[in-house]
């Protein structure tokens, strides 16, 4: 009786919808009705922790954030440590996929150890980091002291250095993992042919890595821009943003603004134009890599 | 693996396999039941003890002993163990604290509470502790309070976010239950007058809201090092160096008129080199004068900068009318600023990561002369597993300061919390009555034992209390001065952009005068916006004019 109803027309077409109605629902009450509701609340005056009615303010909080100088400061700091990171990323994971793209013994427990780095939870690096810059007993200063003779001061003298510097020994072997699974992919014969032609390491590089391995180099650029323009915890647990606001990227501004201000309103309205920011790079990034 | 070499069959081996997972898994959930459910049922006793040894003052060396190590010994039941009896609890509330010693302390204290609250309100009352890390615990009430939870019932509020939690409606006006009771009427006149005004009112000293009673008091102390300080040779050629002598004892700090300014030429003196000599022996590593928070973490600068400000003889804002212009910005201000980042040359190079944990590594390794922490931080300075110099130090008020007009100011940052009633529990019986229990003589006895700040000014007054730990009679003594900044609901704003303006200008991004100057600006901007004073009339106004007070060199309290 059942295969006779499952066969009519409408069951037929209803059972699916039937069966992707919870996971629907899901998505739609705890993702899509808190973007729209905080779509909503952007264009409020309005503060969580006050208590008062939120006030209809139109367009106001995003004229007042786009309007305002420290938060240009933020994207350009953020625009920094995501450009810094993302490149210094790409050139070691690069250096380190072709490092591990040749074999040698003891080449699987070294890339495991290299990519242990991806396992450690971010506030835990934050905080190695903190005691590895430390001025006074930190084990960075101490190396850099003996080699240099210099006592240097990293989160202070060079907070964006520092931050960099963090997320390029996490992210790494990230790019590393993208980076060798396209050199993997490239065939033998391509390789050897290469070698056969006397192609110099620039063109095999250029006529024959390259092509092959250029979709998921822009797979992992894109991802790690993605990430790194959202990065928070590890920042955060390092410099809190300092010295001053040196390092203080728009995650920390928009976290500030809504649970340390809780000018709920104002945050919403950042965090919007933050993901605007973020599809259009993404759109670039894709529409960039689709050309080529 | 070769199975023939042990004479078993492959299926025999899979089987025996099998079976002995199996009996591992019923004996893993068998044991887990038997100790769930004894724990449900349990019973639990705690002992704290606490070991301090410190050198004494006078030159002599005294051995304080009192508690340090809190050690919670947990057995099979659950039922709480009291001088009246076993009582079962019948109700459940929720206290949130930050997690540190007062806060683990304070779940020790209330293990009693259930036979208490049996005996005096006629139902045993169980107290949960949430201890919640530092870094995140105003995130995490604030979230909690927006939700309107009705636990944690009583809860830890940092004094500065008083404002924000009580004119957001989370926490009660605790003036009708006080009216209603004569035993609250009583305790809160054992309160001292300075922790009233700063941890239980809103607006600042305004008794018409009373919304919260002081818990854990505390204040920022100086630890020296008194075998430095009273080393012949140190002594001979700082005299020779700057004309006086260097402070040997707790009276050359207290009463003692000692500046700032003094300070800093003691943090000079101190600030030595590999190789330099120190106390007659060859330094390993370099030494350094001074460890004060510089840190840009929530309100690390904000608290030793007020106490260098309010030294000074200046103050953050007028809080009657919220002008900041020429106050933050002035003269008095600039110099205290310059003063203040003059430090950074004598301090540890992590001196702008420096806040209680960094002062306190450094001062444990025997790296430094003298630091600037919180009260409530000191005793793991005194732990000989912990501290090289537990036995070397001393702890004393902090300083004042001789201002242009020839008055001596002597102001210090107040820290420490009041516990408050979440005004979405429906215990508030039962939260009254832990606030009653928690100062009844035994249990502030025990909390003055476990090392916890007390605020009852007939404890805080006695001998008992003053030699109880090594830095109680400098607590004591320091109390009457403490100072607080905002707790107006828009604190957060207004500490950020300190913290912010203040780390530049301590990095040497921009000048003293910028710095305030750029602080006022954006101190304006808040207050313009939050239409302060007039948006928060209607809460009454504060009791008085701090900034005035500071300004004339007057007592707060």
């Amino acid at each position: 009786m059942g295969r006779r109803n499952l066969r009519s027309p409408i069951t037929y077409r209803a059972f699916p919808i039937f069966l992707i109605i919870p996971a629907v629902a899901l998505v739609i009450f705890l993702v899509i009705f808190p973007l729209i509701w905080a779509l909503g609340l952007s264009f409020y005056s309005y503060n969580a922790l006050r208590g008062d009615s939120p006030v209809f303010v139109g367009l106001d909080n995003y004229s007042l954030l786009l309007n305002s100088g420290e938060i240009w400061r933020r994207f350009i700091t953020t625009g920094q440590f995501v450009l810094y990171a993302v490149v210094l990323e790409f050139l070691v994971g690069f250096a380190l996929a072709h490092l591990f793209f040749t074999k040698f013994k003891g080449r699987r427990l070294a890339i495991t150890l290299v990519t242990t780095p991806l396992l450690i939870a971010p506030v835990a690096v934050g905080i190695f980091f903190r005691y590895i810059y430390d001025a006074t007993f930190g084990v960075f200063t101490y190396f850099v002291e003996l080699v240099t003779g210099q006592r240097i001061r990293m989160l202070s003298q060079q907070p964006m250095l520092a931050v960099v510097f963090m997320d390029v020994w996490q992210w790494s072997p990230f790019m590393m993992l993208f980076i060798l699974a396209g050199l993997e992919a490239i065939p033998k014969h391509m390789l050897e042919s290469s070698e056969i032609d006397r192609l110099s390491w620039i063109n095999k590089f250029r006529y024959v890595v390259w092509p092959k391995i250029k979709p998921l180099v822009a797979l992992a650029l894109l991802f790690r821009t993605m990430d790194a323009f959202r990065t928070f915890d590890t920042i955060f647990t390092l410099t809190g943003g300092g010295p001053g606001t040196l390092t203080e990227v728009l995650s920390i501004t928009i976290y500030r603004t809504a649970f340390q201000f809780f000018r709920t309103g104002e945050a919403t309205a950042l965090a919007f134009i933050f993901l605007v920011i973020i599809i259009l790079l993404t759109n670039l990034y894709l529409r960039l890599a689709r050309r080529e | 693996m070769n199975l023939e070499k042990y004479n078993v069959t492959r299926r025999k081996a899979i089987s025996t396999g099998a079976k002995v997972a199996t009996a591992a898994v019923v004996t893993g959930v068998v044991g887990g039941l038997a100790g769930y459910l004894a724990g449900t049922s349990g019973q639990q006793e705690s002992t704290v003890t606490r070991t301090v040894t410190v050198g004494g003052g006078g030159g002599q060396t005294v051995t304080v002993t009192n508690t340090a190590t809190a050690t919670v010994t947990t057995t099979a039941t659950r039922t709480v163990t009291a001088a009246t009896g076993p009582v079962t609890p019948e109700v459940s509330i929720t206290f949130a604290s930050p997690e540190w010693l007062p806060g683990r302390l304070t779940g020790l204290i209330a293990q009693d509470f259930p036979a208490w609250s049996k005996a005096n309100i006629g139902k045993a009352v169980e107290v949960k502790m949430d201890l919640i890390p530092w870094d995140v615990i105003f995130e995490r009430l604030s979230t909690t309070l927006i939700a309107r939870s009705k636990e944690p019932t009583l809860l830890i509020s940092d004094s500065q976010w008083l404002g924000q939690f009580y004119v957001g409606g989370h926490i009660r006006r605790l003036n009708d239950y006080i009216s209603r009771d004569p035993e609250l009427q009583q305790l809160l006149n054992r309160f001292d007058p300075a922790l009233v005004y700063f941890y239980m009112t809103f607006p600042q000293g305004n008794y018409d809201n009373i919304v919260g009673f002081a818990h854990e008091g505390d204040t920022l102390l100086f630890v020296y090092r008194h075998d430095l300080f009273t080393h012949p040779t140190e002594r001979e050629n700082f005299k020779a160096q700057y004309g006086y002598d260097l402070p040997a004892n707790y009276e050359d700090w207290y009463p003692g008129q000692l500046d700032w300014y003094q300070i800093r030429d003691i943090a000079e003196f101190f600030t030595r080199k590999a190789g330099d000599e120190l106390a007659g022996k060859r330094l390993e590593e370099d030494f350094y004068g001074i460890a004060v928070h510089m840190s840009r973490a929530y309100d690390a600068i904000a608290c030793p900068f007020g106490s260098i400000l309010y030294c000074h003889g200046e103050y953050w804002w007028d809080p009657e009318t919220g002008e900041v212009e020429g106050y933050i910005n002035s003269e008095r201000a600039v110099k205290a600023l310059e003063f203040y980042a003059s430090l950074v040359q004598y301090s540890p190079p992590n001196a702008l990561e420096l806040w209680f944990d960094e002062a306190n590594a450094v001062m444990q390794a025997g790296r430094v002369a003298m630091i600037y922490n919180w009260a409530g931080f000191l005793p793991s300075l005194f732990d000989p597993a912990a501290s090289k110099v537990y036995n070397l130090i001393r702890v004393v008020p902090p300083p004042g300061h001789r201002g242009d007009d020839g008055i001596f100011r002597r102001y210090s940052g107040i820290g420490g919390q009041p516990m408050c009633i979440n005004a979405y529990s429906d215990r508030v019986e039962e939260a009254l009555a832990f606030i009653k229990y928690w100062f009844q003589p035994q249990n502030q006895r025990k909390w003055a034992e476990g090392g916890g700040g007390v605020c009852i000014k007939d404890i805080i007054q006695t001998e008992w209390f003053r030699n109880l730990t090594p830095y109680n009679r400098a607590y004591a003594d320091s109390i009457p001065f403490q100072v607080d900044f905002w707790n107006v609901p828009f604190f957060a704003e207004m500490l950020t952009a300190v913290q912010e303006e203040i780390h530049s200008a301590l990095a040497g991004a921009v000048s003293p005068r910028t710095a305030l100057d750029n602080l006022a600006r954006r101190h304006k901007e808040i207050i313009q916006r939050e239409n302060y004073p007039r948006a928060f009339e209607r809460y009454g106004r504060p009791a008085k004019n701090v900034a005035q007070l500071i300004r004339r060199g007057l007592p707060i309290s």
